[in-house]
């Protein structure tokens, strides 16, 4: 008999490894890649990879502060559709107008605050330094890697399908 | 039976912290994943010059200025790196301490402690910050004081062998500010 499927819980879709692959690729094209290799590619990487996980992201938040009794949680795929058209929408919205692009900078910017105040206490530096908007260059052509969101909603998709049957009655038999 | 149950509840368990720690290096990843602009110039290197306890203060007039080409609003912080060699007049004479004290515009701000003047090189820290507001293609001046405190009053020189001043300018504009739109003069007072 083929092993039972795991039940999701609330934010499992960040363990998917495309998602694992789009984080780690994240964090290493903006802290190491770009610096190295300043280029097209590295400039669009990141674009690529936030979009193929930052909606299960939001929905996994969205799962982790809604859900009370995780034993009887369901994925749902209206709140992943709510977060795949909201992440495309901001990012396409930071690309085209100017105003979208300042509230991205300084609301970044003022997210990463704490940490930088954090960091100044700790080394004593004996000043804390105020919000500082992030940089950010709006480029329409950015929105060629919007396909990216497919990712988000292949994987999102795949996991709010309810379990078959056989599978739940496994679950089942396996919790009681 | 009860052993499966509780195999699968450490898996669960496993499996749901795993999944917050997922989350938690998703969001962090989200948040770095930009900086802010900054410009950083390359370090502006001071005379050398030497005190003792007649001259146990010594003032150097900071000018940074910036010509930004649009409206600009930074912060700028100044980072003073000092190194000092202590030579005293004789054997077993009092250390003297040593501070930095940034007066002006960056009063208060940060002031490195007064330290002990080994005698031997000891490298000496201090950053200063302040807000600017500058009008575009015109010259934003940022005028301040360094001082090299000796409070000692100890037969002997302290040289301060190199001292360097570099200055980092968070600014808010969306366009990148080269080092050229950034200068430090340094004056004797």
């Amino acid at each position: 008999m083929p092993p039972a499927p795991e039940r999701p819980t609330p934010g499992s879709a960040m363990l998917h490894p495309a998602i694992l692959v789009a984080v780690a690729l994240l964090i290493l094209n903006d802290h190491v890649f770009k610096a190295r290799w300043p280029s097209w590619w590295t400039g669009k990487l990141s674009d690529v990879a936030g979009l193929a996980m930052f909606p299960l992201l939001l929905q996994g938040l969205w799962e982790r502060l809604s859900t009370r009794d995780a034993r009887d949680f369901q994925p749902s795929r209206a709140v992943l559709h709510a977060c795949v058209l909201a992440t495309g929408l901001c990012f396409s919205l930071i690309q085209v107008s100017a105003l979208a692009g300042d509230g991205w900078r300084w609301g970044l910017g003022l997210l990463q605050w704490p940490a930088h105040a954090a960091w100044a206490l700790i080394t004593d530096k004996g000043w804390i330094p105020p919000v500082r908007p992030v940089k950010h260059t709006a480029d329409v052509e950015d929105l060629l890697t919007l396909p990216a969101l497919w990712v988000a909603l292949k994987v999102g998709w795949r996991r709010c399908a309810p379990l078959p049957r056989a599978a739940e009655e496994a679950l089942s038999t396996r919790a009681a | 039976m009860h052993l499966s149950k509780s195999i699968t509840t450490a898996g669960a368990s496993i499996r749901n912290w795993t999944a917050r720690a997922a989350l938690l290096i998703a969001c962090i990843g989200t948040v770095a994943t930009s900086e802010s602009h900054t410009t950083t110039t390359s370090p502006f290197a001071g005379p050398r010059f030497t005190m003792s306890a007649e001259q146990q203060k010594v003032t150097r007039n900071v000018t940074i200025r910036l010509t930004p080409q649009k409206d600009l609003s930074a912060s700028v912080s100044v980072d003073t790196n000092v190194r000092i060699e202590w030579t005293p007049e004789e054997e077993g004479s009092p250390i003297p301490r040593f501070r930095l004290n940034w007066v002006g515009s960056l009063h208060g701000e940060s002031d490195a402690p007064a330290e002990d003047a080994q005698p031997r090189p000891v490298n000496h820290q201090a950053q200063g910050s302040f807000h600017m507001t500058c009008k575009a293609r015109q010259e934003c001046l940022l005028e301040t004081q360094l001082e090299f405190i000796l409070d000692s009053e100890a037969p002997g020189t302290v040289e301060i062998a190199d001292w360097d001043l570099t200055v980092a300018v968070y600014h808010d504009s969306p366009d990148e500010l080269s080092q050229r739109d950034i200068g430090i003069t340094i004056a004797d007072l």
